[in-house]
């Protein structure tokens, strides 16, 4: 069996998949089956594995694409690089001699079909054949070659039809693939026929559906109807049963755009018209404004962190960024000895993320518009996702690296 | 009369409707960790989003009970529910078979406040299907929607499904009930509990094909008395607004005609939204609250819970803007001034021009998938009569005694015992049939606002101008620290290591 320790790309892997250690120990069983196997078309297997990962893993754009180009790559490096085995690299530089000499003879004719060099013609149906047998018979199998299924297959003679005189019929054949069929293809990932993944019967996967007793039938439980009104909550709003219509004309409505401040759209005026807003709610709200913890909403929040809190959060965010392999979460709840989980989870998304946005915004920055945190995500690297950028970047997304 | 009622309280006028909403204002503070997609921040934003545009004022507003271990083993298994309610981040490292056993610890690590968590968003959607019970029209919990979530393990950032309590409440009240999931993901968790039941249906639309969770091929339509009660609807990148609905409507409203719910819960999962982090989807905010305006239209009493979306702040747009159609509200464009209002920048608008990525789904392919699935829903066309008295055999397992063997295997399309459940399933209309099984054809408003109508937003004329860095509360940050955050270069980001 080859040695396939060596052609691993650690880094390339590592950034690729999440949960590193588990899928680390898949694609190594993989590869080894790769190795074991003399079988060249490899894709149940890579399947299989897909499957396997795709079942627990999370949401990937590309798993299959990345997976299956590393795989390849891969298997290009260990079938170049691996010698462990004699027995098995000669049968390897065999058949690709096999395959190599089968592939000129097709590049040869797909560029110029009419050069019928007679004295390959006999020769170029043997190299398909014995590329064909290579690829797909284990040896052992092939042992008997009488059996040999290909061999009983109807010679379609190509050459000898095109000496023949019938070249310029076969120069003048249509597109083999219509689009039609293009588009079938296409469905194969959607409509494939291939079973797909079973979904699990039993006890132990679905729901205790009772059976259908209507209503009026049913006896009055006392007990069912207390249980029932324990799952109504607190009323929050509205502070008083009142029957008011819905208002439509002030209902949904957004700001406007007359603004009186020196500067619109600054940093310092937008701050003013959300205390300003935030007042006018506070009144219309009365106690519900708590309640509803708007207090703990937005850039109010900093004020319960020092200034030099502050500073100091922001760097250790900068230099604990996930992209390094660094937690800056714990970085943080060790530095802030007095601030509880809830205290930094609030910070950094009330006071940390909204001020990040707003230095993207008024740099008009093209990457402005990404969820700052998600910055060096071990799920996805590049979140750029400005509507403008989005078709790129969505081209370029990657899957999750391991922490 | 079932006592189900298929017109609401509010009339049938088609605008009005009695909304109630929950929210627990802890909800944005539960962290899943540094770099993790799922940030429940969002519901707290979109409640922020809702109490400027003053549509909270509007709705009956709760904050929700939390749901009792008892109450989540109505579904879920009781070891599990167990385990959930003891796991803390600093505990997990003595359990590390039990993590592995129900699947937390990766997508869905323990963090902490995880199980009152759990609590809080599966209290609010079983609170709303009590609302609904009780004759609201819509019940909203935006924290809900985490439909991977397993009997037995957690799934894609899901840990406990709220959406399959939610539908065991509302299967008290009414004969049948509807599950509609638009997440971009497959409503794997929620189709899996009720695959064999015929109580309830679900359909769901999702990305299909090298996707997480790898399950709703089109060609999983439930099984044994559950057969043709699963709808899936698998899509390709790039769908937009007007493909979407080609086979959205079309469909929903079959199956409004065929299986006449008493209830509908739409999952409303953001992540199908064009740009989100996670998804592949080109939907726009309008395209996606069209599937909530249809489903409104049926004057059905409906249930709306979120899921997925991880472009936070498209997340908080669109939420917001259903609650809107939930209300029967217009919501402008233009955002109100709120503490949340920075995240929105340049434009501080609702709306977002979808992008011009390629639409992968070809017209052919959505064509055959449509006929496909008309063509399953017309076998449903003999659904038990609402009129039924007789209580339908046991749901469970309708070939109990013979397919013993087959109990906890995974189905076969081709067995035998699938041939005999087809039979079965062939067999109960006409057992149960009433006269009057006439299907009934489904009353609905006219649309107004259809997708492909809709005017792209341009950005905003309010683009940042003066801006000044000395004028922060944080010392201002250098070019250099705005190259490393810019994070749309993948060589930049790994040349950090």
């Amino acid at each position: 069996m080859a040695e396939l320790s060596n052609p691993f790309d650690l880094p390339a892997l590592e950034s690729l998949l999440l949960p590193f250690p588990l899928l680390e120990a898949e694609l190594r069983s993989l590869f080894n089956q790769i190795a074991a196997t003399e079988d060249a078309d490899l894709s149940g297997l890579i399947n299989r594995c897909i499957r396997q990962i795709r079942r627990r893993k999370a949401r990937c754009p590309d798993l299959k694409n990345k997976v299956e180009t590393l795989v390849l790559e891969l298997l290009m490096t260990s079938r170049l690089q691996a010698p462990s085995s004699v027995e098995v690299d000669r049968k390897r530089r065999k058949s690709d001699d096999y395959l190599r000499n089968m592939l000129t003879l097709l590049k040869g004719v797909a560029t110029d079909p009419c050069d019928d060099r007679a004295g390959e013609a006999r020769d170029w149906e043997g190299h398909v054949m014995r590329a064909r047998k290579w690829l797909f018979v284990k040896p052992d199998e092939s042992a008997g070659a009488e059996d040999f299924p290909y061999k009983k297959l109807k010679r379609h003679n190509y050459h000898s039809e095109l000496s023949q005189g019938i070249s310029s019929k076969i120069i003048n054949i249509p597109k083999r693939r219509s689009q039609r069929l293009l588009d079938l293809e296409k469905f194969g990932e959607i409509l494939s026929t291939e079973p797909s993944v079973r979904i699990p019967i039993g006890k132990h996967a679905q729901a205790d559906v009772p059976c259908w007793v209507c209503p009026l039938e049913r006896h009055s439980c006392s007990e069912e109807d207390l249980h029932e009104s324990r799952w109504l909550g607190t009323t929050v709003w509205p502070v008083k049963e009142t029957n008011s219509e819905i208002n439509l004309d002030t209902v949904g409505k957004g700001r406007l755009d007359c603004c009186s401040c020196v500067s619109p759209g600054s940093v310092e005026c937008v701050k003013l018209h959300v205390s300003t807003s935030r007042l006018c709610l506070k009144a219309e709200l009365g106690p519900v404004f708590h309640d509803w913890c708007f207090e703990q909403m937005g850039e109010v929040v900093s004020r319960t962190w020092t200034r030099k809190e502050q500073v100091k959060f922001d760097e250790i965010v900068k230099h604990n960024s996930d992209s390094v392999g660094m937690n800056f979460w714990e970085a943080a709840l060790k530095h802030f000895i007095t601030k509880s989980r809830k205290d930094i989870s609030s910070y950094f998304f009330n006071v940390y993320v909204l001020r990040r946005f707003r230095v993207y915004t008024r740099l008009k920055s093209e990457a402005a518009e990404s969820d700052v945190d998600d910055v060096g995500s071990r799920f996805v690297k590049d979140i750029t996702d400005s509507v403008e950028q989005h078709s790129k970047s969505y081209e370029k997304r990657y899957l999750k690296r391991s922490s | 009369m079932d006592g189900s009622g298929n017109s609401l309280a509010s009339g049938p006028d088609g605008t009005k409707r009695k909304v109630c909403y929950f929210y627990d204002p802890e909800i944005g503070n539960y962290y899943y960790g540094q770099g993790h997609p799922m940030k429940p921040h969002r519901i707290r934003m979109t409640h922020a989003l809702l109490a400027h545009y003053g549509l909270l004022q509007h709705m009956q507003v709760y904050k929700p009970n939390p749901a009792r271990e008892r109450d989540l083993c109505r579904f879920h298994a009781d070891d599990y529910v167990a385990f959930l309610r003891s796991i803390t981040p600093e505990t997990q490292q003595d359990q590390m078979r039990a993590l592995k056993r129900f699947n937390v610890g990766e997508d869905c690590p323990v963090f902490d406040g995880l199980y009152s968590f759990c609590q809080t968003y599966a209290g609010g959607s079983v609170g709303g299907a009590v609302k609904l019970n009780h004759g609201h029209d819509i019940a909203i919990n935006w924290a809900g929607g985490l439909h991977h979530a397993k009997k037995c393990e957690a799934s894609g950032f899901c840990y406990v499904n709220d959406i399959v309590l939610a539908i065991l409440e509302l299967l008290k009240k009414h004969e049948r009930v509807l599950y509609v999931d638009v997440d971009i993901h497959h409503g794997d968790g929620v189709e899996e509990a009720f695959y064999t039941t015929d109580r309830v249906m679900t359909v769901s639309f999702h990305k299909f094909g090298d996707y997480f969770p790898g399950t709703g091929d089109i060609r999983d339509i439930g099984y044994g008395k559950g057969k043709y009660y699963s709808l899936n609807v698998p899509l390709d990148d790039g769908i937009d607004d007007e493909s979407y609905h080609f086979l959205f409507k079309p469909i929903m409203e079959k199956v409004m005609e065929v299986f006449r719910p008493g209830a509908v819960i739409l999952q409303c999962g953001a992540d199908s939204l064009s740009g989100d982090r996670l998804g592949c989807f080109n939907l726009s905010i309008r395209g996606h609250a069209e599937c909530v305006r249809y489903m409104r239209s049926f004057n059905v009493p409906l249930l709306l819970v979120g899921g997925g979306g991880y472009t936070i702040r498209n997340v908080a747009r669109c939420w917001c803007y259903e609650t809107g159609v939930a209300l029967g509200v217009e919501v402008d464009d233009k955002m109100p001034v709120h503490e949340y209002y920075e995240y929105f920048g340049p434009d501080y608008t609702l709306h977002v021009a979808p992008s011009n990525m390629e639409n992968k789904n070809s017209r052919p392919m959505l064509e055959e998938i449509r006929s496909k699935l008309l063509d399953n829903l017309s076998k449903l066309r003999h659904a038990p009569s609402v009129q039924l008295q007789d209580c339908p055999p046991d749901t469970e397992f309708p070939e109990a005694g013979e397919d013993q063997e087959d109990m906890d295997e995974r189905n076969d399309p081709d067995s035998d015992a699938e041939m005999e459940d087809l039979k079965h399933a062939e067999e109960t209309p006409r057992k149960y049939m009433s006269s009057n099984m006439q299907s009934v054809k489904v009353k609905k408003e006219n649309f107004e606002n259809e997708p492909n109508n809709q005017e792209s937003h341009k950005a905003g004329p309010e683009q940042a101008k003066g801006f000044d860095p000395m004028a922060e509360d944080v010392p201002p940050m250098k070019a250099s620290d705005k190259a490393s955050m810019a994070v749309d270069d993948p060589h930049k980001a790994s040349s950090k290591t």
